[in-house]
């Protein structure tokens, strides 16, 4: 991983964001094809991957000299809880 | 008394009041046919909106069998509300359906009841107003009466009267909670653009009430005060010409200031409904667009606008409540208009008149202002609610931040 300044407090917008683009892939995904899909900067794209990786949402592999990125167990049930909760926000009655 | 029955109670004696004038005056005056058709749309529309019709060849039962067609039709895009006791779905911009539980003898079975989406009583109303002029307004509210009974039994049919579940895929849960929060959004969009048509279409009705009776003023001015100089049929013409113009005129200025505001809205219900329909084929989002959870978060991030534009709307949200306001102005305008007309010839029913219909305009008032106090009582406690659930679960997600 390339070293860039460790981040404060995520965003929870783009983390559901990036989430959600690994979560529907069935295989581990390109860095750069993540990159283009949720439409981030490479710097921003490193950072929060180092943020979830930190935490076991997501995972590491090399393939042919790619660096692929994949959503882990743990990962899947966070943005399930993500999805819970905006669920629940937008259900009207309470 | 629960308030909802004291509202049916005035709807009610409204209903028995204005027929019974309406039954003195053809009586006295002969047009017996002007108040037939009106006691036959009255008794087809009790009959169609207010029974219930039993499904006979069905399995399933229960309330589970509710949610579960409602979840079903919910994916397969339809608008659908859950209500205590019962399920509504929109078939149509002008039907709707209430699928409910009901209990017989051998049991309880399920039932459908017709309904109409909101949009649909405005055109009641409005076809109530030709109704007042013309007997044909009869004729317009029975045909679409029927129309829906049959609309909603067809459709009542095709759903409940399936054994099984029409789908068998398994769908993961974190996409079914996805597509259950999609479309609870959809709904939200659409009803906030349906909201603001809605104003739109108050602002005509009321328009063409005041057009109504400021066009049967202006005649009966003219008639009055020019006449034999001015041709009863010119008056006539220069009355109508006032009642078409003031609800033509609110029209468009109306349309131009909210053509921008439902072009904004028709984008965010386009973008859900298309991610829904994504997310129902389990296909993903494509490079760059969109995803199905962005698309909740700026659903949240508008969440205040579409609770604006729905405080605005009142007929919209509450048609009963409105359509009693609407018939009490009606009548006693044209009431103080009587009696106006009347002072010129014999005071005292003038001033009667005069005074019922002040007196009916007074209570119309006061209840739209209870209308209104409890309506914004209920959106601010709506946004208190969305505010707190969405502050405790996210912190409830970032404490697992801190789980390394």
């Amino acid at each position: 991983m390339p070293s860039v300044a460790p981040m404060e407090k995520p965003d929870l917008y783009v983390l559901a964001r990036l989430l959600e683009r690994l979560w529907r892939e069935d295989r581990p995904m390109l860095r750069t094809h993540l990159q283009v899909a949720a439409n981030l900067n490479f710097d921003v794209l490193t950072k929060y991957l180092e943020w979830m990786s930190e935490r076991g949402w997501v995972e590491y592999q090399e393939n042919g000299g790619h660096q692929m990125v994949s959503i882990t167990k743990m990962g899947r049930d966070v943005f399930a809880k993500l999805v819970q909760v905006m669920s629940e926000v937008l259900r009207r009655d309470p | 008394m629960e308030s909802k029955h004291v509202w049916a109670l005035m709807a009610i004696a409204i209903v028995i009041g204005v027929s019974s004038g309406f039954l003195v005056w053809s009586l006295t005056s002969g047009y017996l046919q002007l108040y037939s058709g009106m006691i036959g749309s009255i008794i087809i529309f009790g009959i169609v909106f207010l029974s219930k019709f039993r499904l006979k060849k069905t399995s399933r039962l229960g309330r589970s069998s509710l949610l579960e067609a409602a979840n079903e039709l919910r994916t397969r895009g339809f608008w659908v509300m859950e209500k205590e006791a019962h399920v509504n779905v929109r078939i149509s911009r002008w039907t709707s359906v209430d699928l409910l539980e009901q209990g017989t003898g051998s049991g309880r079975s399920l039932a459908f009841r017709a309904s109409a989406p909101d949009e649909a009583w405005i055109l009641v109303m409005i076809s109530y107003l030709v109704w007042v002029v013309a007997p044909v307004g009869a004729v317009l509210g029975a045909v679409f009466a029927l129309y829906s009974l049959y609309r909603t039994k067809r459709f009542a049919e095709m759903v409940l009267m399936v054994d099984s579940p029409a789908s068998e895929i398994v769908i993961d849960p974190t996409r079914a909670k996805l597509i259950e929060a999609l479309s609870e959004a959809r709904q939200l969009a659409d009803e906030a653009m349906r909201s603001i048509r809605s104003n739109h279409q108050d602002l005509v009705l009321i328009m063409a009430v005041i057009g109504l009776i400021t066009g049967f003023a202006v005649y009966f001015a003219l008639f009055i005060l020019y006449h034999p100089l001015l041709d009863p049929l010119v008056a006539l013409g220069i009355g109508a010409l006032v009642a078409i113009l003031l609800p033509l005129s609110a029209s468009l200025i109306a349309g131009q200031r909210n053509r921008e505001e439902i072009r904004q809205r028709r984008i965010s219900v386009d973008k859900l409904h298309g991610a829904l329909a994504r997310e129902m084929s389990g296909k993903g989002p494509g490079d760059g667009e969109e995803t199905s959870i962005e698309l909740l978060f700026a659903s949240y991030e508008q969440l205040p606008d579409w609770m604006k534009a729905r405080r605005r709307a009142g007929m919209y949200r509450s048609p009963g409540t409105w359509a009693l306001i609407f018939f009490m102005v009606v009548f006693s305008g044209v009431w103080l208009l009587t009696g106006f007309l009347l002072l010129f010839v014999d005071p005292t029913p003038g001033i009667v008149l005069l005074l019922i219909s002040s007196f009916i305009l007074a209570i119309s008032y006061r209840l739209y202002r209870a209308w209104k106090r409890k309506e914004n009582e209920e959106e601010a406690g709506i946004m208190r609610r969305f505010a707190s659930r969405f502050d405790s679960l996210q912190k409830a997600i970032e404490s697992r931040w801190e789980e390394r």
